[in-house]
């Protein structure tokens, strides 16, 4: 499986290095779409990891909402990084930069329940032992 | 979703380079730019739909919405 994925990075490199000096939007046209493919693999491998981290988590009796924020937190981590690496390609570093500082907004306010939840098992910790 | 694509498209990348040469060899600079954008829009539906496609399988796997 690793081998097929290096293979298609490699084609993906060696067609856009092709067209690079004489076309250069189409060769990075090319390497957005062998990024894309490369990604779909890596996510339907993580497809089947999704069901045992669900079964996980529900045997340790989290909440599923947490579980869900957290790969609703991983899904969005992973977009904001393939999207910021594109644009770095096209040349725009502080757009990139920019945009990744966004991702990292939207993410600190993904945690907000997160941090809400585990506040108020504390007090009621502290309630249950004073 | 396989290795394809990227052929297909560095296919469509060296046959626009090719006949915007020849265009150009022949004078005929009007036709070659023209040539170029044609090639230029195929490339981007196909690169644009892809990334439709990524979008969609991250909104069915993770939940994003």
């Amino acid at each position: 499986m690793t081998f097929q994925l290096i293979g298609i990075a490699m084609i993906t490199a060696i067609s856009a290095l092709l067209l690079k000096d004489s076309r250069p939007e189409l060769s990075f046209c090319i390497s957005v779409a062998g990024g894309i493919i490369l990604l779909l693999f890596a996510f339907e491998m993580f497809r089947e990891g999704v069901s045992v981290f669900e079964k996980i988590a529900s045997a340790t009796g989290i909440k599923s909402d947490v579980f869900k924020t957290l790969l609703k937190m991983l899904g969005i981590g992973y977009l904001v990084e393939f999207s910021a690496g594109m644009i770095r390609d096209f040349g725009q570093n502080s757009v990139a930069d920019k945009l990744i500082f966004a991702g990292k907004i939207t993410l600190l306010l993904l945690s907000v329940p997160i941090l809400e939840s585990v506040l108020d098992l504390i007090y009621r910790l502290i309630g249950l032992m004073s | 979703m396989d290795i394809s694509v990227i052929f297909k498209l560095a296919a469509i990348g060296i046959i626009v380079t090719i006949v915007c040469q020849i265009l150009k060899k022949s004078d005929r600079d009007d036709v070659a730019t023209v040539v170029s954008i044609v090639g230029l829009v195929i490339v981007l539906t196909v690169s644009v739909t892809m990334i439709g496609d990524l979008f969609e399988t991250v909104k069915t796997i993770f939940g994003v919405y």
